[in-house]
């Protein structure tokens, strides 16, 4: 397809918006707000433009897809018809496209209409990212298929290759979730599997932001230095055991030695 | 408490009782010989019934023993302190009118006195709460209580009221209480009759000091046999406490003479069914102790801003409890437990190193620090799983710990905002199953938490006991801070509410200084001293003492138609006032320092007897508002020798004992001054040595210099009537500001002040004047006056003493010259003769 100059100059556009002006905005961004305002003809003369670049996909890394994304929903484009063209496109270019061009568009997709996109879809087209970049993938299954993603983060935490950073990003991101069923098995699955501190603490920020109360409460970690995960919770704690046994020690000696004093009802 | 005992001191109390019954059994004889004179602490026969307690091993504390060694007694002059609590309780005893029979203090409140440390009384906590196990052990009677569900021999509250309104309503009729006794069948049955609950109550009073054992003639035997009987043990005989359960049945009661009325109900509840705090105050604040809920547990909220001291104070209580064998689970949900376990040992009070049941380890704390945060429902839970472990852990060995342990466990949850971070009151639901499962620890429960959680969460509402601690005068840079303690609720028991003042830093811990309403209301109860008619002191009745004393009448150029100038009566109130330094403070302390004696005694008598009996000892608590100890001390015996001049006229008369309060200029409060001085005249009496006078010294200096002492209106009546519920004489000087005779006297100042028209504020001068009215008002049994003049004798600068008001007597109209250098009185003058010598001067 040849490269006509509105195509060109878009892609210029993309790859490069330009400085910010005093609101903020890039040329880009200004176009995309002057594109929302257009009459139709023209408004769908330049969705055109904006989808004929997605055969130049190829050219561009990921932080530019993202900006191709955000400029045409910003534009205002049909959804639907971007949508059809953005799945055909990847299916049809799925070999060309690197993995992190096809997760953005996967990820716009996603966007678009999460419903459309199968997890089948999403596995497969995006399955070499398992090994190379297992959080970007994780992040992304659990915003088509939650429970798949706490599957696949659980896995990770197991195979030992958990990441506090991300996995702080990971839960945060899926906190935005109203599903408290989702949020609560996410909050008990991963204080279970992960000892960290800062993400148990984090959990249970959420819990108690969320007003959840995770069952078991051994979820809650408690002694850093007990690795047996699921028995962590203060009445189970070394302390609180300590602390009992001083108590009934005390309880016990007093028992024993109540014959220390006659049994004055008897005694005479 | 000690790891081989159900209470503290539990191995002390035979040997105790059956001492301190030997030497009341001789106090017995001696009064029934009429030789109350060899009541005294150096008597050896005395001495020799507490033999016993020095073969004690392990050696017991040091407030226990004192006294008791013949080195101490020897060198140091001092005899043991548990004879002095001896004599002075029998001597109380002997105050009731007692026609036929015998009235004897109860051995176990002379084991309680004794086993407070006098320095610090706050120590009675851990007494009381021994000498109650005591006596339940005795009686075989427990107090109902949530644990205490095995045995059948439990009394409950309305029991106990009933008794006590009984013992009142007996009161009335004057007579011994209670009606019936113990019958022999009645004993140890299952069912609890009510003649042993009386017992419970009238030994438990008995113990307090609040009334003393009766005994009256039975069948054959007389009282004196009786009492007797009571009192003997033969040595090797019947185990101690069988012995013992059955002499107390025998034992009847009546009202110690020094009480008004009987304490109040819910004081006696608290303390019989609730566990005492020993903390510095707690005792005045919360009537006696905590009474935990019906339902066993008792949850305490204490909130304030960031370093005002809560936890400091948890850490108190747990501290201050652990003698009890309560053990404390502190759950810190912020601060680390090893800078909690560091603060602990900046806050013991330095006694408890004196005292053989504190260990030395802090094996009673249990620290755990929470990480991360949680939501309150989560943490619910957590408190009902450790609530039903405690539950499973401990109920089923219950059986004779808990009616000794009253408080097994303390849990600290600090704090709780933790909890409750972005809460709103829509979760009160929540809050409330928090607080209920806090219950079924069964424990002591503190909350902490910031100033403004509790309101916000209305956890005040739920909680047993509410306390607010906070900062005054924290914005003032010239002053400082004073701690507030705000006890806002109590729920099941009678306590003093509202605002008290408190201490945390220094050697005495962690302290609480009841506001004055409250320090007052718990002297209320005991009786208010009138003056004792039957002694009198001769001090101003002497003239010439170094040198030729002489009763000062005869310095009149007639005969008096009287013997003595002024019957001065001790245990009265005096205020000494005047111009300039015309040597009140040694006036005063002759006042305080001589001996009264007998009333028929006349001054020329005075030579005929010896004074060497400790009866005759003054021990005087001086208030200084004015000058450091030394002044005092230079006074009475390094320069100016009082005490040596009065020795020549009393022979033999002992050395005194001197106390200081001294209080520097600065921002003294009310409630720390009445504390001080209130501590000061309890802390003698347990020693078994009160005060037989306070002197209080510069009264006018609290003018401008104890800025929040002089801003308080009720201090000094407060004061005048706390002192007046002790035996001893009061006096209290006050010098007018010398401002105003000076100015009239020194024209060139007199002409400066034209010039600068600096006129006296008389405002200023009044409130100045504030505390003299009110000594006017309150301390005036005897009201002198002093001001200076010139001796119409050589026409030097003397003092003029003149009585301007006295009680029981017309007010004498002659002046006494006073030499302040030597402090005596040198001449007596009528008015006549003082105008005289006025009109020859001009």
């Amino acid at each position: 397809m040849k490269i006509t100059k509105e195509v060109k100059e878009l892609k210029e556009l993309i790859l490069n918006p330009g400085p910010t002006d005093r609101s903020g905005y890039s040329a880009l961004d200004l176009r995309a707000l002057a594109n929302k305002k257009l009459k139709t003809e023209s408004h769908k003369k330049e969705e055109e433009i904006a989808i004929s670049l997605l055969n130049h996909v190829s050219d561009f890394k990921s932080p530019d897809i993202s900006r191709l994304i955000t400029y045409i929903k910003e534009s205002g484009f049909s959804e639907e018809v971007i949508f059809n063209r953005s799945l055909k496109f990847i299916k049809e270019k799925n070999k060309e496209l690197s993995l992190l061009q096809r997760f953005e568009l996967i990820r716009f997709l996603l966007q678009l209409n999460a419903a459309k996109v199968s997890v089948d879809f999403v596995q497969d087209s995006l399955a070499p990212m398992k090994n190379d970049n297992p959080w970007l993938y994780a992040e992304i299954l659990s915003e088509k298929a939650p429970y798949k993603g706490l599957e696949f983060v659980s896995y990770l935490i197991k195979s030992g290759n958990s990441e506090r950073s991300q996995l702080t990003h990971w839960i945060t991101s899926m906190m935005k979730s109203d599903d408290l069923a989702l949020l609560r098995n996410v909050g008990q699955t991963i204080s279970i599997l992960e000892p960290d501190k800062q993400i148990q603490a984090l959990i249970t920020h959420y819990m108690r932001k969320k007003d959840i109360v995770i069952a078991p409460l051994k979820a809650y970690h408690i002694n850093i230095q007990d690795t047996n995960p699921g028995t962590f919770s203060i009445a189970d704690s070394k302390e609180f055991n300590n602390f009992l046994k001083k108590v009934q020690n005390k309880q016990k000696y007093l028992n024993d030695h109540q014959n220390a004093t006659p049994q004055l009802a008897h005694a005479e | 408490m000690q790891n081989n005992q159900k209470y503290i001191y539990e191995h002390l109390f035979p040997v105790l009782w059956k001492s301190v019954s030997d030497a009341l059994l001789l106090c017995i004889k001696y009064k029934e010989q009429g030789k109350e004179e060899l009541l005294t602490e150096n008597n050896p026969d005395l001495i020799k019934c507490f033999n016993k307690l020095e073969e004690v091993r392990p050696k017991p504390d040091k407030h226990i023993v004192e006294g008791l060694y013949p080195t101490q007694q020897d060198r140091d002059g001092i005899y043991p302190r548990i004879l002095k609590l001896t004599i002075a309780a029998f001597q109380d005893a002997q105050e009731i009118n007692s026609k036929g029979s015998w009235l004897i203090p109860s051995p176990l409140h002379v084991i309680y006195h004794l086993f407070i440390v006098p320095e610090h009384s706050y120590t009675a906590a851990y007494s009381l709460s021994s000498c109650r196990s005591f006596l339940f052990n005795i009686l075989q009677l427990f107090p109902s209580n949530k644990n205490n569900f095995d045995s059948g021999r439990l009394f409950n509250e309305p029991q106990i009221i009933d008794s006590l309104n009984d013992f009142e309503s007996f009161e009335d009729q004057d007579g011994r209480w209670p009606k019936e006794i113990i019958e022999e069948k009645d004993r140890h049955n299952k069912s609890i009759r009510m003649p042993e609950i009386h017992s419970l109550v009238g030994h438990f009073l008995a113990t307090r000091g609040i009334a003393h054992l009766w005994f009256g003639k039975r069948d054959e035997a007389s009282a004196s046999e009786v009492v007797k009987e009571f009192l003997t043990y033969k040595p090797g005989g019947e185990n101690f406490y069988l012995d013992l359960s059955i002499k107390f049945r025998s034992a009847r009661f009546r009202r110690s003479a020094r009480f008004r009325e009987f304490p109040d109900t819910g004081e006696v509840i608290n303390q019989l069914f609730g566990f005492p705090v020993p903390i510095k105050g707690a005792d005045v604040v919360f009537f006696g102790g905590l009474k935990p809920s019906s339902g066993g547990g008792l949850i305490m909220s204490v909130s304030g801003r960031a370093g005002v001291g809560k936890t400091s104070l948890a850490l108190s209580i747990a501290d201050s409890l652990s003698p009890f064998g309560t053990q404390c689970f502190y759950l810190s949900l912020e601060e680390d437990i090893e800078d909690i376990e560091k603060r602990l040992q900046t806050l013991r009070p330095h006694v408890q190193k004196e005292l053989s049941f504190f260990s030395k380890q802090s094996n009673w704390f249990t620290g755990f620090k929470y990480e991360g945060t949680v939501g309150i429902g989560a943490f619910t839970e957590e408190i009902a799983a450790m609530a039903e472990k405690l539950g499973i852990e401990t109920k089923g060995e219950s059986g004779s710990a808990s009616r000794y342990l009253f408080c097994p466990y303390i849990i600290v949850i600090d704090n709780i905002t933790e909890l409750v971070a972005d809460f709103n009151s829509d979760h009160y639901a929540q809050i409330e199953s928090f607080i209920e499962k806090c219950r079924e620890l069964n424990a002591l429960v503190i909350l902490l938490s910031p100033e403004s959680i509790p309101e916000m969460l209305k956890i005040e509402y739920l909680v047993d006991i509410g306390i607010e601690l906070r900062h005054q005068d924290i914005e003032r840079e010239d002053a400082k801070p004073v701690r507030i303690f705000n006890l806002f609720k109590t729920r099941h028991q009678l306590s003093r509410q509202g605002a008290h003042i408190f201490h945390m830093s220094g050697r005495d811990g962690f302290r609480i200084s009841p506001q004055i309403p409250s320090q007052i209301d718990r002297k209320e109860k005991i009786r208010r001293n009138l003056h004792d008619e039957t002694h009198l002191i001769h001090a101003l009745n002497i003239m010439n003492d170094g040198t030729n004393p002489v009763n000062i009448l005869s310095g009149l150029p007639f005969n008096a138609e009287r013997n003595s100038y002024l019957k001065l009566f001790p245990r009265t109130q005096i205020l000494v006032h005047g111009f300039g330094s015309a040597g009140k403070a040694g006036f005063a302390l002759k006042l305080l320092l001589t001996p009264p004696v007998y009333g028929n005694i006349s001054v020329s008598q005075l030579s005929e007897y010896e004074f060497s009996h400790l009866i005759h000892r003054r021990k005087v608590l001086i208030i200084s508002f004015l000058y450091p100890e030394k002044y005092y001390n230079d006074l009475i015996t390094d320069k100016k020798n009082i005490h040596d001049k009065i020795k020549s006229i009393y022979e033999g008369l002992p050395d005194p004992i001197i106390e200081y309060l001294v209080l520097y200029p600065g921002y003294l409060t009310p409630q720390d001054f009445l504390n001080k001085v209130t501590r000061k005249l309890d802390e003698a009496t347990l020693k078994g040595q009160p005060f037989t006078g306070v002197l209080i010294d510069g009264l006018h200096n609290v003018f401008l210099q104890f800025e929040k002492l002089q801003n308080n209106n009720m201090v000094w009546p407060m004061l005048y009537n706390i002192l007046s519920r002790y035996n001893h004489t009061v006096v209290s000087t006050f010098t007018n500001f010398s401002l105003n005779d000076k100015l009239i006297e020194n024209e060139q100042i007199d002409k400066n002040m034209m010039i600068h028209q600096a006129v006296p504020d008389h405002l200023l001068l009044q409130k100045g004047m504030a505390p003299f009215l009110h000594a006017l008002v309150k301390a005036s049994d005897y009201y002198f006056f002093m001001e200076q003049h010139t001796s119409p004798k050589d026409g030097s600068r003397k003092y003029l003493l003149s009585v301007k008001s006295s009680i029981g007597q017309n007010v004498p109209e002659e002046f006494l010259e006073w030499e302040r250098e030597k402090n005596e009185f040198i001449n007596i003058y009528t008015l006549e003769m003082i105008k005289e010598s006025e009109s020859k001067k001009t």
